[in-house]
């Protein structure tokens, strides 16, 4: 297999609270593959965009990266020097967040923000840096760029904020694009839009996109492969096809039954209830106290990922067992 | 003038209100640096000169607004006055505002243990009663301009590094903070073009009120013989050379340098409270 773009292995971030570590993001590993659209499922709270920020060497103190390695394109990212790391964001790596609105500057025109991000990188004068600047929003389809650029974020709207962001992030072409929630508070017509032309920018320079969601429908339309995370644990990953045709740990079944009940109401498997206590986990499997069909066994025994199909992981007890008796 | 507000647009009362306030602020606030740039062009007599023949005597055709006890002409005195008043009261806020800006900048952003004995050493300076620690310091150091501005400049940058420190405490866990950082931005770039712009604007409104009140403070000073001597004019030190007038009915003396005080400090006031409303872009009230 060819060296994957990015590769988390065994990645945990904590972070200290008065009753001790909470491990927000426990032993994740992950691959993306070059021009590859993957997905990140999860409630809120389950850790998703906590390991995109500790994938990009940024977890915000007092949270810290407690063990694990981020691989891009083999270098070891978190032992890399500092320079070495920003040189990577940015122009190898980029993130779009939540809320566009917030993610500018208000004193800046986004002319000159997508100027100073390129100028971050590249050695050119202020003035060919917003020329970039002005290609970067007519690229992300922006109307008028010349006269948008000289705009300030209060003046945009949701959907215009989200665009230049993307122009924002894209301007250094950088390999990978991490979006998180790029479409929460956006109107689906928009969201559609946005999302189109994240896919076409993947299409058009070979970058890959990560994209952090719990919306299931994104990642049903959207991408090639993704994850399902869970109290900071990946519980399922595997093809997108495989993972909405034949779901195999309880958690992703319930929330991709509760995807098909908006169309045809039936019997579903319930999953509601919060999520676990990450200060003082619980023993065996950390869905075992919501899931339908836990046994005595999943409450002592952490399940670890296994591949019952091919390409396709599953942290789950049941489900191995179900997977051997099928083939045996 | 507030008809004309009235008339061009249905605004509510209340933003109406706050309008005129606004210019009524910035109106005096206009009049006081003019005195303070032209004042001895509108001089009658020599500010300094003494002359004992006319010495206290009421307003009136000569002397506009009356002599003290030596003579001195009180309306030239008081237009005079202001450029000294002004430039102590400027001088110190800004000198103050140019250590704090930086250093709330640095407070605020970081985590290590150094920005914490700054912030106790802020708390040192401001643990002290304003007047006394003022007093104490000049009465070191010597009366004299100088010395009265290193005194009010002190006694500001604690006020404008909290504020600095806490508007970047907010800013630095703000998303388009973050999303710099994530496209490469260097800790110092961050910090420069990020954070403090976004960080200044409160402090700009609060450094008009301050000018106000280190005007006060400048003249509490000269009235204790702690700040300006006379025979220099300067509003504080006037209002202490009639105060044992007063009891005798020669209230003139005190009366107008106090009125050209109360004037420049509510200017200032009225202002910085304009154009805190002005420069918060989310709500443009004025």
């Amino acid at each position: 297999m060819t060296q994957p773009l990015l590769a988390l292995e065994h990645l945990e971030v904590r972070f200290p609270t008065s009753r001790g570590e909470s491990t927000v993001v426990d032993r994740v590993d992950l691959t993306i593959g070059r021009g590859e659209f993957f997905g990140l499922i999860g409630e809120t709270g389950a850790g998703k965009s906590m390991t995109a920020w500790a994938a990009m060497g940024l977890v915000p103190p007092p949270g810290h990266i407690s063990d694990g390695v981020v691989r891009f394109e083999g270098r070891d990212l978190l032992r890399a020097r500092e320079d070495e790391q920003r040189r990577l964001r940015g122009q190898e790596m980029a993130v779009i967040v939540q809320n566009a609105k917030a993610a500018l500057n208000p004193m800046l025109s986004i002319g000159k923000q997508i100027a100073n991000a390129y100028r971050a990188h590249h050695d050119v004068t202020k003035r060919e840096a917003y020329e970039c600047a002005v290609d970067a929003l007519g690229s992300v389809r922006m109307p008028d760029p010349p006269a948008k650029a000289e705009e300030y974020p209060h003046q945009l709207s949701g959907g215009m904020a989200q665009r230049a962001l993307i122009a924002l992030a894209m301007v250094n072409r950088p390999k990978l694009l991490i979006a998180d929630e790029p479409t929460t508070g956006l109107d689906v017509t928009i969201q559609a839009e946005i999302l189109d032309l994240m896919s076409e920018r993947v299409a058009s320079q070979g970058s890959s996109v990560w994209i952090i969601t719990h919306d299931l429908a994104i990642v049903a339309n959207y991408t090639e492969r993704a994850a399902v995370m869970f109290a900071g644990q990946i519980i399922e990953n595997g093809p997108t096809s495989d993972l909405f045709a034949d779901p195999r740990h309880p958690y992703t079944r319930g929330l991709v039954e509760a995807l098909q009940n908006e169309r045809a109401r039936g019997e579903r498997l319930k999953v509601g209830g919060a999520p676990p206590d990450l200060v003082d986990r619980p023993s065996g499997c950390q869905f075992a106290y919501r899931c339908p069909i836990a046994e005595p066994q999943c409450h002592v025994t952490m399940p670890e990922l296994s591949e019952l199909a091919q390409r396709h992981y599953v942290r789950c007890l049941v489900a191995e067992r179900l997977a051997r008796e099928q083939t045996a | 003038m507030s008809a004309n507000i009235l008339l061009e647009a249905p605004l509510p009362p209340q933003a109406v209100k706050r309008r005129v306030v606004a210019y009524l602020g910035f109106g005096l606030l206009l009049v006081v640096v003019v005195l303070a740039f032209l004042g001895p062009l509108f001089a009658t007599h020599d500010p300094t000169q003494a002359n004992a023949l006319e010495a206290l005597q009421p307003p009136g055709a000569r002397h506009w607004l009356g002599t003290n006890s030596y003579g001195g002409d009180i309306f030239s005195r008081v237009v005079s006055a202001a450029r000294l008043d002004l430039f102590i009261g400027f001088a110190s806020v800004a000198s103050a505002f140019v250590i704090a800006a930086p250093l709330g900048t640095a407070v605020g952003y970081s985590r290590a243990w150094w920005a914490s004995v700054t912030m106790r050493a802020m708390d040192f300076i401001q643990s002290f009663p304003v007047f006394i620690l003022a007093m104490a310091i000049v009465s070191v150091r010597g009366p004299g301009t100088f010395n009265v501005i290193l005194v009010i400049a002190l006694l500001n940058v604690p006020i404008f590094v909290r504020l600095i420190r806490a508007e970047v405490l907010s800013l630095r866990e703000r998303a388009f903070v973050d999303a710099a950082r994530a496209v490469g931005n260097s800790g110092f770039r961050l910090v420069t073009r990020h954070i403090m712009p976004n960080a200044l604007g409160p402090s700009i409104a609060q450094a008009s009120a301050n000018i106000g009140w280190a005007l006060l403070l400048t003249a509490g000073l000269s009235f204790v013989g702690a700040g300006i001597r006379p025979p220099t004019p300067e509003w504080g030190t006037m209002i202490a050379e009639g105060a044992q007038n007063m009891i005798t009915g020669e209230w003139w003396i005190s009366l107008f340098p106090g009125l050209a005080l109360g004037t420049a400090v509510l200017g200032f006031a009225l202002a910085g409270d304009a154009l805190r409303a002005l420069l918060d872009v989310r709500a443009r009230t004025v």
